[in-house]
């Protein structure tokens, strides 16, 4: 069995972990900071992927958006609102260093500010910030039986998942599909607490 | 009807799904949606996964957070602006992407003399300026705005650095060298006739 809190629990807690992450770093707690960037730094680059950087360019937006991130926390308005905003300026980086860099023939077409849709953008930034706290709110072990299981390139074997995890293969799918309804539901409940953030497809 | 579950979505999404499984998908367009939604997800938190963050990052990412962090031990100065040479708009029709701006603060001991000018590529301007007044070795610049671009720039021997490719915009710049912190509020980059209060 496994236990889920309500929908405006789970976005409450949400947030109230990034508020304290953001209180931590204002107060130079250096643990803090690199919490703050375990959680949202592999989002920052994912984004700054999306957008057309290859992996030394989203390495460098990420010291990018960190340098803005130290130099203006203290003015972010709502700290809840954290992962949205980095993943924000993690575009907005990565659109700059890529106009900068190369020639305009060359830019991937979402480069371009003039053919984007900032309103769907937006809506896409909120569903992967959505995913990644969902993905954290997880516990440990379902998550790393969904990295190794469902995200993992191959995926490993219910025998590797059965000898590291130290269950009898013939658990490991049944706990599976428990963390799989786990993710769906905390997935479910940031959506329907976010008020702008709902991904399509919920059944 | 009886809709699949995740198990039989998951198996689907790996191509294991059973025949019965497989006939209700062709059918059930909200399985089918279903189906679609979590390949996406999946498909996005692979991603984000893969992209975890290196040691040599962290490290990069601590040595920041130590060094501009809230609480650095530094003397701290406003700079203020005693200079402005902008361009009339009459040279800027005639000259075009040629022109440039100068602008001259003061914070101090401090003196900072900063050269904007497009940098050829559209809504992009290179940054030049030149910090005196005391020792500046070892010092570095940072621009940042309220969108989110986030720059920095060594400062050489004369005090000298140079940001390229800066977009257009409104910008705080802060000096660190040695002790002293030097913040500059509200730089405007960019077309000044749009400039609010200009």
């Amino acid at each position: 069995m496994f236990a889920v809190a309500s929908p405006k629990d789970t976005f409450a807690a949400a947030r109230r972990r990034d508020r304290r992450l953001v209180a931590g770093c204002l107060a130079d707690d250096e643990d803090s900071w690199v919490e703050l960037w375990h959680r949202y730094g592999p989002l920052v680059k994912s984004v700054a992927r999306r957008v057309g950087c290859d992996a030394e360019e989203a390495s460098d937006v990420l010291q990018r958006v960190a340098l803005v991130a130290v130099q203006r926390l203290d003015q972010l308005r709502d700290p809840a609102k954290l992962p949205g905003w980095l993943a924000g300026t993690a575009r907005f980086q990565a659109l700059a260093l890529i106009r900068s860099r190369r020639p305009a023939e060359e830019l991937h077409p979402w480069s371009s500010v003039d053919h984007a849709d900032p309103g769907m953008l937006y809506q896409r930034d909120q569903e992967l910030v959505m995913l990644r706290r969902a993905m954290l709110d997880l516990d440990e072990r379902c998550r790393r039986l969904i990295r190794s299981l469902d995200l993992q390139e191959p995926p490993a074997t219910y025998q590797q998942v059965a000898e590291s995890e130290g269950l009898s293969p013939t658990s490991v799918g049944p706990i599976r599909t428990r963390c799989l309804r786990r993710l769906r539901k905390i997935i479910e409940n940031l959506s329907q607490a976010s008020p702008s953030a709902h991904l399509q497809g919920e059944g | 009807m009886r809709h699949l579950d995740i198990d039989h979505i998951i198996s689907a999404l790996n191509g294991t799904a059973t025949g019965r499984d497989q006939t209700h998908l062709e059918g059930c367009i909200r399985c089918q949606e279903d189906l679609e939604a979590w390949r996406r997800r999946l498909d996005d938190l692979r991603d984000i996964e893969s992209n975890a963050l290196t040691e040599s990052e962290l490290h990069n990412l601590r040595s920041m957070f130590r060094h501009y962090g809230p609480t650095p031990a530094r003397q701290s100065w406003l700079a203020r602006l005693v200079r402005r040479s902008e361009p009339t708009p009459v040279a800027v029709a005639a000259r075009g992407s040629l022109s440039t701006t100068f602008e001259e603060y003061r914070a101090g001991p401090w003196s900072l003399v900063i050269q904007i000018r497009p940098s050829g590529a559209a809504d992009l301007y290179d940054i030049h300026g030149q910090l005196t007044g005391a020792e500046v070795r070892g010092g570095e610049l940072l621009l940042t705005s309220d969108l989110g671009f986030g720059e920095r720039s060594q400062l050489d021997s004369y005090g000298e650095f140079h940001l390229p490719g800066v977009p257009a915009g409104a910008y705080d710049a802060t000096c660190l060298v040695g002790d002293a912190r030097i913040d500059l509020k509200n730089l405007d980059i960019g077309d000044t006739d749009d400039r609010p209060g200009t």
